[in-house]
């Protein structure tokens, strides 16, 4: 028996993980350090003689043909497998729309004929990547800052906190800014603001940030950044306020720093101390310098005020650094639980064609513990 | 190649719904159906340089993580990167020995050299050049280790525990029992530690340890001049997964991706649609069974502009691709049988009846777009046309002139040129797409002998539909 | 859609024994150096610079107004050397597109205000899209299409391209008339 498993082991392909970002995309094999490419979630439209991006859809249908002509593209320009008979690691967020999951499940099993999928989210493949038992994810995406806590392999559900508050945020504040500041609206479009928002913004210091508004600072210096079509000058203004939004607290306590707490206090109290000390910040847009510094001081000066003062202000805040550059923290999470288990946990392509069923956690009906009693009265 | 710089305006429906143009298309021979790049199946066959154009053998290209060994790209830029050979002076000075010829790489296309980044030059043409390593791969393959020991030790814990379940076995020590001989040889296969070193794996194992201390920017920070030549772009990043430097400085060459050939195979049957030759240089293909070659083909050579319940000309021209004649009928797409059921009674080949079993629910997942709205209708001629076989020699002969009536504008060996009438809707909006959807009925010759032994041609009745996109309707 | 007739001016243009269709109003530099194999077609001001070095086309090239056919150059430590230009059948080049490459393959289609790189390497079967900039010494796959600046590859070419690439220049050649004097 165990012989042919371990020979079992050995003829299984290796799998592949996807970890499919609504600006890049994420794609390689399980067991490897780094993925194979990170390139754009966009592929060249034959219909429509135009890069188009993935999660522009109207509906199913299309969604379905944006997920083929990208798969395609991934395997076989990409990481150049065959998709058949090779299974799959899909590292996903919690709050992925079950349409999208749905799509992607048809299009993996029934187009790809792939012989399994492991369906992972990202938070808990993100805790992976750093041994610990109780983390604090705050995963700052494209469009979505996402903080999940972790706790011994699993998410506390009911404490998730989710705000627009990624790169996107950032970029569009930019956007704005940079408009103020020449008078004009200037309709950068999105690769440019991307590449201003990487090269030349930055978050301010706490302590700065507190004298941006006084009269008599001195302003940051501009930079100027050659688009393709011309020359942009970028106000001081706009390099260190364009993240701003992030802090930005309003009575709604939607910044990320709010996020951030309300999660530890939401979580169970005996996890709370554990959690602040483990805190990881990851996901492409914590990559914008002085991000996590400024995160880690407003955090500590946030816990002393009311509301949190009560139940948090002990908390000591630490940070993790995961062993990957940050926008790929997930996928490597990905990459390692999908080379540890050997795929045992994957759906396999059997099971979906006969019930055409994702496991779900909103679904009472893959919720509910075998031994509740909504089973007995469903029965009757 | 008008093809690829016009738009389409002929397209055909596809088997599985999707509108293409004919180039796109596939014709199988063995279902006798239209298959398109979306509901066939795509696979890899050899893997390929483009830039050296050297084949790679798939176990080759799979150690070398799909990366030529000799052709590098531009991190800058992504062009290839070229080697430039220079004479190097030697700094010591004329102890008479000739110049060494020394290497660098450097882009054509944006001026990056290797010495930008500090890589010295190479003494020989190819090779030898530095690889950055992963600077985190020691700590992933402790974290690879360590869940690989909890998965085996999870397995382990499972097997013990239905082992126990089943008392058997008596009193007689078994060979396996005693030396544990299948399961260390399991781990030993899979490329495990063995169950002893794992534990020790788990308990050596250290957790990340978190730090207060978060690298805080200088307080000057915002007064800095910044040099964004320096600062990578985020394209730049993405094209090293590894190491995403954010600084120039730590660009490095990277190995070319390789490319691949595909083979392409109709998912119903399993046939090859498509297969190319090895080679990576050779643009011909073993297997090639293109819609180009067997349907007959569509184009338009002039049409009056459509208007909301007027009558316009249409100039067509069908062309006959294969190497026999060919009875061609106009229907309206409605007059259509309906497909399945003819193909029921065209095929009951043994091959048929073995796939049965063969699992074909993916066609029922496919999007099946509805063609879109016609503006009107064509006004087909009820005659059949008979197109004969294509011949190459044809085009050197003088031309007979054909059979002209009011339909038939000329006829020129396979081609064939149409009159129509189009009778557009009152009611089509101005402005809107003025599409127009007929079918053909055509006779196929199936070459391919159904077995070894019968040589036999066997001719089938075809339909297909066809969507002409004549611009919009004007007023 | 059927290609439309194009109409030439019967005295602007010479015809050869061969078929090849040569303009008047064009330049070509050493003309002992530049082979056309036969129904190629030189429109209006192109430049061909067989004086730099051999210029070979195939049959059925089309090359069109404006363009210019250039043998690529290297330098060597000693000086500079010009290299041979070669071209396959069936090339389309378009308007006003600058081609320094090495070698041009059969089935090739470069579009309008190309530039084409010195030593670049155009396979069979590719096509370059208009506007784009083929950077130095790019060596161009079977089956590419490619697009931009600097020129990337964007999508492939059907499988049929030999065919559909024979049956353009055929046509565009049949479709190539003298306007009759009336």
């Amino acid at each position: 028996m165990a012989l042919y498993e371990g020979i079992a082991l050995i003829q299984e392909k290796q799998a592949v993980v996807l970890d499919l970002g609504h600006d890049y995309t994420k794609f390689g094999f399980t067991g490897e350090a780094a993925p194979r490419c990170i390139i754009p979630s966009s592929f060249w439209s034959p219909d429509e003689k135009r890069y188009k991006r993935v999660y522009d859809y109207k509906d199913e249908d299309e969604l379905y043909e944006n997920l083929v002509h990208m798969l395609h593209l991934l395997y076989f320009r990409h990481v150049l497998v065959n998709p058949k008979e090779r299974k799959v690691v899909v590292v996903e967020s919690l709050l992925t729309p079950t349409l999208f999951r749905e799509t992607l499940a048809k299009v993996l099993f029934m187009h790809y004929e792939v012989s399994g999928v492991m369906w992972a989210d990202s938070a808990r493949l993100c805790a992976l990547t750093l041994g610990t038992n109780i983390t604090l994810v705050v995963n700052i995406g494209a469009l979505d800052a996402e903080v999940v806590a972790v706790v011994h392999g699993s998410p506390v559900i009911h404490a998730i906190q989710s705000g627009p508050l990624g790169a996107g945020a950032v970029s569009a504040e930019l956007a704005r800014l940079l408009d103020e500041q020449h008078g004009d609206t200037l309709r950068l479009t999105e690769h440019v603001l991307e590449d201003i928002r990487v090269r030349a913004c930055f978050v301010p210091g706490r302590a700065r940030a507190l004298t941006l508004d006084q009269p008599g600072t001195v302003e940051a210096r501009a930079v100027c950044v050659t688009g393709p079509e011309r020359v942009l000058t970028v106000g001081g203004r706009a390099r260190e306020r364009a993240a701003e939004v992030l802090f930005l607290r309003d009575n709604e306590m939607a910044s990320l720093p709010d996020l951030v707490l309300k999660c530890i206090l939401q979580c169970p109290i005996d996890a709370r101390r554990e959690l602040a000390a483990n805190v990881l910040v990851t996901g492409g847009g914590a990559a914008l310098t002085g991000l996590k510094a400024r995160l880690a001081a407003e955090l500590r000066h946030l816990v002393t005020l009311p509301p949190y003062r009560s139940s948090l202000h002990s908390l000591q805040f630490s940070f993790h650094r995961a062993p990957c550059p940050d926008s790929s923290v997930s996928w490597s999470g990905g990459s390692l639980a999908g080379a540890a288990d050997g795929g045992s946990r994957a759906l396999l392509r059997d099971v979906y064609c006969r019930s055409r069923r994702l496991r779900d956690w909103p679904c009472l009906l893959h919720t509910t513990p075998p031994d509740h009693h909504h089973w007995a009265e469903l029965q009757c | 190649m008008a093809y690829l710089t016009q738009p389409d305006y002929v397209k055909y429906i596809c088997s599985c719904g999707q509108l293409k143009p004919i180039t796109n298309l596939y014709f199988c021979r063995h279902c006798l159906k239209i298959r398109c790049g979306f509901c066939i199946c795509h696979e890899v066959d050899s893997h390929y340089c483009a830039n050296c154009l050297e084949n790679m053998p798939s176990s080759e290209a799979r150690l070398k993580k799909n990366r030529c060994s000799s052709c590098f790209a531009c991190p800058s830029c992504f062009h290839t990167l070229s080697t430039r050979a220079t004479l190097a002076r030697d700094p010591a000075g004329g102890d008479g020995k000739p110049p060494k010829k020394m290497y660098y790489l450097s882009c054509f296309n944006c001026r990056w050299t290797s010495r930008d980044v500090g890589i010295p030059d190479q003494p020989v043409a190819s090779g030898g050049w530095p690889e950055r390593t992963n600077p985190f791969t020691t700590r992933f393959n402790q974290l690879l280790d360590y869940y690989k020991a909890i998965a085996q030790q999870e397995k382990q814990e499972k097997l013990d525990k239905e082992r126990k379940k089943f008392v058997t076995r008596g009193k007689y020590i078994n060979l396996t029992d005693k030396t544990g001989l299948t399961g260390a040889m399991a781990r030993n296969i899979a490329g495990l530690p063995s169950s002893e070193s794992s534990s020790s794996v788990i308990s050596n194992f250290v957790p990340s340890q978190a730090s207060p201390d978060v690298e805080e920017l200088p307080d000057d920070y915002h007064l800095k001049e910044i040099d964004l030549k320096q600062i990578t772009r985020i394209s730049q990043r993405t094209s090293c997964p590894e190491l995403q430097p954010s600084l120039a400085s730590r660009l490095s060459p990277r190995p070319r991706a390789l490319c691949v050939k595909r083979s392409q195979r109709c998912r119903a049957c399993d046939h090859n649609l498509t297969k190319p030759e090895y080679n990576p240089g050779s643009v011909k293909f073993k297997i090639e069974l293109l819609a180009y070659y067997h349907v007959p083909e569509v184009k338009i050579i002039s049409y009056e502009t459509i208007k909301p319940g007027g009558t316009s000309a249409l100039l067509l021209k069908l062309s006959n691709p294969t190497a026999h004649e060919m009875t061609v009928k106009m229907l309206q797409p409605e007059d259509v049988p309906d497909q399945e059921d003819e193909h029921k009674t065209i095929e009951k080949t043994l091959e048929k009846s073995l796939n049965l079993e063969k699992d074909i629910s993916w066609n029922a997942s496919f999007p099946r777009r509805p063609p879109p709205p016609n503006a009107g209708s064509v006004n087909l001629p009820a005659v059949s046309l008979t197109l004969a076989q294509r011949d190459d020699a044809a085009e050197y002969d003088d031309e007979p002139p054909g059979d002209n009536d009011d339909i038939i504008l000329w006829r020129k060996s396979n081609k064939l040129a149409l009159r129509l009438k189009l009778t557009t809707d009152a009611q089509a909006k101005v402005g809107s797409n003025a599409y127009f959807s007929f079918a053909l009925q055509y006779s196929y010759r199936n070459t391919v002998p159904p077995s070894a032994t019968v040589v036999q041609h066997s001719d089938h009745t075809l339909y297909t539909t066809l969507i002409l996109d004549l611009g919009k309707v004007c007023e | 859609m059927e290609l439309q007739d194009t109409y030439y001016n019967k005295s602007e243009y010479v015809e050869t024994a061969s078929g090849n269709k040569v303009s008047r109003q064009t330049v070509l530099c050493g003309s002992q150096n530049i082979v056309l194999h036969g129904k190629v077609i030189v429109q209006s001001d192109a430049i061909i610079r067989g004086d730099l070095a051999n210029v070979k086309t195939g049959r059925f090239c089309i090359i069109s107004k404006g363009s210019v056919i250039r043998p690529p150059f290297k330098k060597f430590s000693k000086g500079v050397a010009f290299f041979p230009l070669q071209m396959g059948d069936h090339v389309f080049i378009g308007e006003n597109t600058v081609v320094n490459a090495a070698v041009v393959g059969s089935y090739v289609y470069i579009g309008k205000n190309v530039v084409i790189g010195r030593r670049c390497v155009l396979k069979d079967c590719c096509m370059i899209e208009d506007n784009s900039v083929l950077p130095a010494e790019t060596i161009v796959p079977s089956f590419a299409r490619y697009s931009g600046n600097p020129a990337k590859l964007i999508t492939t070419l059907p499988e049929a391209t030999p065919d559909l690439m024979t049956e353009f220049t055929k046509s565009y050649y049949q479709h190539f008339l003298p306007t009759t004097v009336s």
